[in-house]
């Protein structure tokens, strides 16, 4: 197990080096627009070439390449260019919100997908199987952001039970914070449901198997043949469903976080993004990979765990 | 000022024209319950909450901007020499009184004896002067706002004399905003003051409740030398660039101010905020190539006129703003001394005219123009295409990416553009667009306007003002643009809070608020 582990942080440590270097290669070789947009349309030349040099950019794009690696190697990313704070700063303050967010969604969505899916497939063919199934497609059809409006205006302004916007930190006040990742969560949840379809299917397939048929006519009680052994079976595709959705919603958050005006990592990337912040897109784009690389490691340990012939391929 | 009106049909009529559906419930009450300015009178402490479209880049004075709603962020924490009053005038702030000398080239200013920085600075004349020098040094956007500024000279603990190259019509503004911002001199070269405000303004940034990026927090500062003209113990600014966003925290009394967009005035209203239009922008054509370098019939002022009256103003206005605006044929705003309403309307859509103007020039098969096919003037092409098409000028688009826009603008590949450009108090400014400025890409100059718009530089008070409108009407005469109109920026508020809005500007300083009475 240990050697697996160790395989498969290896090959995330990998990734992120290839990633940094090509995100690098595209950031910064082109940082002539940044610099004219800080000093405005009319700085002169010499204004320029002046910020051009401060800003270190004058330098050959290798040698900023091995300055970049080698800070980053002691924690220091640098600072933004357009708020000049440091980068490992920025990131340590938003990560967490964007982390609320994408952890909260995944356990919610978790956990109703599977009592949704659970039900549905005791009872296939059933009003309550359609129902589910026809419910969360259309739900899961309908835009994010849609969802996301349609909360707000319902829950924050028609009946203000919860905020339109903003973020509370869990640390300062945990009903606070509760209450400002509700509407958000449940966004991300309700545009995720069709996962419920999926786990559905897996348990139904699991249900119609014959080894199911032979505990069945041997007289074991229909819960524990649902609970010890069909829902063990279905959860190996359950888990690998989760684990691809994780970075869906993390990569989908970016609208969300959006209309919530959460300052979270995908603010954070569309903003550096749209206005060329280099060291911030380098920051966010390295934590993001390590985020996802982590979170792949820890469903492919739990994949291991409840299926041992996973650890051999 | 449009006053906003109570109705629950509105409110549903907002979420319908989100959702695309005619059905919702609830009502639109919620505003007064979540706001947190207390009431003054009570004595209880005040709280404004406002939503900015912009993020500050640096505390650093030298990186400070003016435009917009970036004051807002750091007019809090930096007094300025000048400041700006909302009928376009600057009056005494940190100084007391100011006076050029005969040809305008020394501006010698006296300046306050009892302010003090945060940080136990005095505030004195070795301090402007160290500022100005610090941002003469830097390269902030609005550095060229000091080019005029060759030195600064201390004449006494609290009198300088700020020596200019040449006069400088925008100066005294200028010294009301980015230029006139005064930072402890001990903190000017100190990175942490990229942070970290080191100023003598009234209130002090709260470091632990700010959150770059997201909010910023100002609380009152006990011993400031002039509370009166700031109403709120506390500030809270919150970044939100997403216009949906910003609109659901209005609704919903998060914030108490904010910037939404036309579309969004209805349900603004419906949601009880009061929303203020502001005329900020231009929106039209600059013809560039006056003396038809590339193009040459745009030398002839025929050919030129026929243009400005190809377009149906007021039917673009009503169809691109909603009618949210002023038809014009000036670039000059209503903020501005150099503005005059009888040119608003000097060039009445008649497209006969036109075309006997261009048969007139010798050109009634028209010609061909190279313009710029870019994104953000998108909604205006069709517009450009169809007015040229009645007088066969045949436009060949060139598709240009969003990112090289504004450097593409300036190459002179490019004989008119289209423009959505800030109408500003400052007369020069404005009128400065057709001359000094970058803008005037093939560097044509007319003796009569260089005429009116020198006698502009060297001159101030009424004679200025007349050299001003004399340019502006020289300007729409010879037409080097075809105005369509001034667009309003929409600035909401909430009921409880009253406000000054700051002409020109997409957001009004923090001292225009206070508590509704």
């Amino acid at each position: 197990m240990i050697t697996y582990i160790l395989r498969r942080a290896a090959s995330g440590v990998l990734l992120i080096l290839a990633v940094s270097v090509v995100t690098f290669l595209i950031v910064f070789s082109d940082t002539q627009r940044i610099v004219r947009s800080l000093v405005g349309e009319r700085a002169t030349a010499e204004q320029l070439a002046q910020r051009t040099a401060e800003m270190g950019l004058d330098r050959p794009l290798f040698q900023q390449m091995i300055d970049w690696f080698a800070n980053a190697f002691t924690g220091d990313f640098g600072a933004s260019w357009l708020t000049s704070e440091p980068v490992a700063q920025v990131i340590i303050n938003r990560l967490p919100i964007t982390l609320s967010l994408v952890i909260c969604s995944i356990v919610v969505l978790a956990l109703i997908s599977a009592v949704l899916g659970t039900f549905a497939a005791v009872r296939q063919g059933g009003a309550a199987d359609r129902i589910i199934q026809i419910g969360t497609e259309i739900l899961s059809a309908l835009p994010k952001f849609w969802l996301a409006l349609m909360l707000v205006i319902v829950f924050a302004i028609q009946f203000p039970l919860f905020p339109a916007t903003g973020y509370v930190s869990l640390q300062n006040d945990v009903i606070g914070w509760a209450t400002a990742v509700t509407l958000p969560v449940a966004a991300v949840v309700m545009g995720e449901l069709r996962v419920t379809s999926m786990v559905r299917g897996a348990i139904a397939d699991e249900l119609n198997k014959d080894y199911i048929r032979t505990l069945r006519s041997r007289g074991l009680p229909s819960r524990e043949v649902l609970f010890k052994h069909v829902l063990r079976n279905a959860a190996e595709p359950w888990v690998s469903l989760l684990s691809m959705k994780i970075v869906g919603i993390w990569t989908g958050v970016v609208v969300i976080e959006a209309v919530f005006a959460l300052p979270g990592i995908g603010t954070l990337a569309t903003n550096a993004a749209t206005r060329g912040d280099g060291p911030v897109l380098m920051g966010v784009v390295v934590a993001t990979v390590i985020v996802i690389v982590f979170v792949y490691l820890i469903f492919d340990l739990l994949q291991a765990w409840l299926n041992p012939k996973a650890r051999l391929t | 000022m449009i006053k906003k009106s109570t109705s629950r049909v509105k409110t549903l009529a907002a979420l319908a024209a989100v959702t695309g559906l005619a059905a919702a419930c609830g009502n639109g009450d919620t505003a007064e319950e979540t706001n947190g300015n207390g009431a003054a009178d009570t004595g209880e402490p005040t709280e404004l909450t406002l939503a900015t479209v912009v993020d500050i880049s640096s505390y650093d004075p030298a990186e400070l901007r003016f435009e917009g709603e970036w004051p807002q962020l750091w007019m809090p924490v930096y007094d300025t020499l000048l400041k700006w009053e909302t009928d376009g005038s600057v009056s005494e702030n940190l100084a007391t009184s100011w006076e050029y000398n005969e040809d305008n080239t020394v501006l010698s200013i006296e300046l306050r004896d009892d302010v003090t920085f945060i940080d136990g600075e005095p505030f004195n004349a070795e301090a402007v002067q160290a500022n100005i020098e610090h941002f003469l040094d830097g390269t902030g956007v609005n550095r060229f706002r000091a080019n005029a500024i060759e030195s600064v000279e201390v004449t006494g603990d609290y009198s300088v004399d700020i020596i200019l190259n040449e006069p400088d019509p925008t100066l005294l503004n200028d010294l009301g905003s980015s230029v006139g911002a005064m930072a402890s001199p001990a903190a000017l070269d100190d990175p942490s003051i990229d942070l970290e405000p080191v100023g003598s303004g009234p209130y002090t940034l709260n470091s632990e409740e700010t959150v770059r990026g997201d909010q910023y927090v100002f609380e009152r500062k006990e011993d400031y030398w002039d509370p009166e003209s700031w109403a709120y113990d506390r500030i809270v600014i919150r970044v939100m660039s997403d216009l949906q966003a910003r609109m659901n925290a209005l609704s919903s009394g998060q914030v108490q101010g904010g910037r939404i967009d036309i579309p969004l005035i209805e349900q603004a209203e419906g949601a009880e905020l009061t929303v203020h239009p502001n005329r900020v922008d231009w929106f039209g054509l600059a013809i560039l190539d006056r003396e038809g370098e590339v193009v040459p019939a745009l030398a002839e002022l025929e050919v030129r006129q026929a243009i400005n009256i190809a377009f149906d103003r007021a039917g673009m206005l009503e169809s691109i703003e909603q009618g949210q605006g002023v038809v014009s044929s000036q670039i000059i705003g209503q903020s501005s001394p150099a503005y005059d309403e009888s040119l608003d309307e000097y060039y009445e859509y008649d497209l006969d005219q036109a075309q006997a103007l261009m048969e007139e020039a010798g050109y009634a098969d028209g010609f061909t123009v190279p313009m710029m096919d870019y994104d953000r003037y998108s909604p205006y092409q069709p517009y450009v295409e169809q007015a040229f098409a009645e007088l066969n000028i045949e436009i060949d688009w060139v598709p240009v990416p969003t990112d090289d826009g504004p450097e593409e603008q300036l190459t002179g590949d490019y004989p008119i553009l289209i423009m959505g450009q800030q109408a500003p108090e400052s007369a020069w400014d404005g009128l400065n667009f057709a001359y000094e400025d970058s803008f005037n890409v093939f560097e044509v100059y007319d003796d009569e306007l260089t005429e009116y718009m020198e006698a502009a530089r060297a001159t101030d008070g009424d004679e200025q003002v007349e050299a001003f409108r004399a340019a502006n009407e020289w300007l729409v005469e010879n037409a080097w643009f075809s105005v369509w109109y001034h667009r309003d920026l929409v600035y909401a508020t909430a009921d409880d809070v009253e406000v000054d809005i700051q002409p020109g500007h997409a957001g009004p300083q923090i001292r225009n608020y206070r508590p509704a009475e």
